[in-house]
Parts: structure tokens; sequence; C-alpha cells
């Protein structure tokens, strides 16, 4: 793995803050559908998610199921578990 | 993971004979705190006499489209001839220095009935304050403040 413990968190910490956004502006946006500036900023934070997910995902591995692209090995269960803080 | 601060505490009542509006302040189930003319109200924009009306069936604006919210309640499809304008509220400016956050539905609102305002969009925290205090909404963000203090 490459990349130091501390990139790791920071990335992990922009990952929830942009998932926040998003979160919250669907909130705002399930009671104002027609609200422009609200769709632009979600789209803007949904953008940055994706990139910071991408990213974390190229370095650190996969942060769902969803995302092995390993094909030789189940890589999911080979990388520590969020709760093992010792790894990090 | 959900991270909405909605405080519902106040309870807006419209006075329909004196035209004028208070904000009551309920702590729990007692009415608790000093009426207060939404003026005063924090995130409530003082009312503007030439705003563009949006709610077609509460108010008939003339072909200046000025507003008169003494008018009868009627259902004239007039006035709002513009989708930017109209979210199905009256539009205000804010007041000095303050996201404007809450609208009401209807400037002739029933009396004996709660209402909740009607939020509206405003310049949004950025990312990591909004992930600290719980909410992308500066109007929504109300810490506690000892002392009798609100924002």
């Amino acid at each position: 793995m490459s990349g130091t413990n501390s990139d790791r968190n920071s990335l992990m910490q922009k990952i929830s803050e942009c998932e926040f956004m998003m979160i919250d502006l669907g909130l705002y946006l399930d009671t104002h559908p027609d609200c422009m500036p609200a769709l632009a900023a979600y789209h803007k934070h949904q953008a940055s998610f994706e990139k910071h997910v991408a990213e974390f995902e190229r370095l650190y591995g996969p942060l769902t199921m969803y995302s092995v692209n390993s094909d030789n090995c189940w890589t999911w269960l080979e990388l520590p578990w969020p709760w093992e803080m010792e790894a990090y | 993971m959900l991270f909405t601060n909605v405080d519902f505490s106040h309870i807006i009542f419209y006075n329909n004979m004196q035209k004028e509006s208070y904000m009551a302040y309920y702590n729990g189930n007692y009415r608790s705190g000093q009426r207060q003319t939404m003026a005063n109200c924090p995130n409530q924009a003082p009312r503007q006499r030439n705003s563009v009306c949006c709610n077609p069936r509460d108010r008939r604006a003339d072909e200046n489209n000025h507003c008169s919210q003494n008018e009868a309640r009627t259902f004239p499809d007039t006035g709002c001839s513009s989708k930017d304008t109209c979210f199905g509220q009256p539009r205000t400016t804010p007041a000095q220095g303050v996201a404007q956050s809450c609208v009401m539905p209807s400037p002739t609102c029933p009396v004996a009935m709660a209402y909740v305002a009607f939020q509206a969009f405003e310049e949004l925290f950025d990312e990591s304050k909004a992930f600290r205090v719980g909410t992308v909404f500066p109007s929504l963000f109300k810490p506690f403040m000892a002392g009798g203090k609100c924002r």
C-alpha cells in the first residue's frame, strides 16, 4: 500500500465530508426539486466524492465490496478491517 | 448517517385581525419566551412591499407586479409568469447579514394552525465546516447557547 497513514485518514475524511454534503443537499432537494443552485452544488460535490473515492480505492483498496477489481483473489478479505486500528 | 439539525421549537402564528405575526417559543411542551414580531426574528426577512408574488392561488399582482396582501383569496392565474421566481412562496430580500431561511407558505395563513416556514436556498458552509457542525445550511446551524440567547 502506498501513502502514509495521515494521507489515508485525510482522504477518508474528505470522502466523508463530500458524502455528507450530498446527503444534506439530497434532503433539501427532496422538498425543493426544482432548485437549480442546490442541484448544481449537489453535482459539484458528487463529482468531488467520486474523484476522492477513486483515488482512495486506487491507493488503499476497495471501500465497498462492490468495487473489488482483482481477478485472482478476493482482496476484500485481505485488507485490514476498519476496527483493526493497528494496521492504520 | 444523517446530520440534520431542524429546530421544531418555533411555531409561528399569524394574527389576521392585526395583520401582524408573532413567534412563540416552545420549550418542550411549555410555552416560554417572549412574543416578538416577525421583524425581529433573525431568520425572517422583513417583507418588501414590492416583492413579486409567487403564489398565484393567494395573491394577485397588478400590471406593475405589485402585490396586495389584503386582497381576497382568489384563484386566477396571474402574477407568476416566470418559473425562475416562483417556488411557491413570496420572495423577500434577506435581512442585513442574515441568510433568509424561512418563508411562510402564505400571507393569509389562518389562525389556530401550526405552520412550518419553507426553507430557502442560501450560501452553503464549506465541506469541513458542514461536516463538523452537522448541516450545510447556515440558517439550520443552531448551537446551544446558554444564558437565554438564541441564534
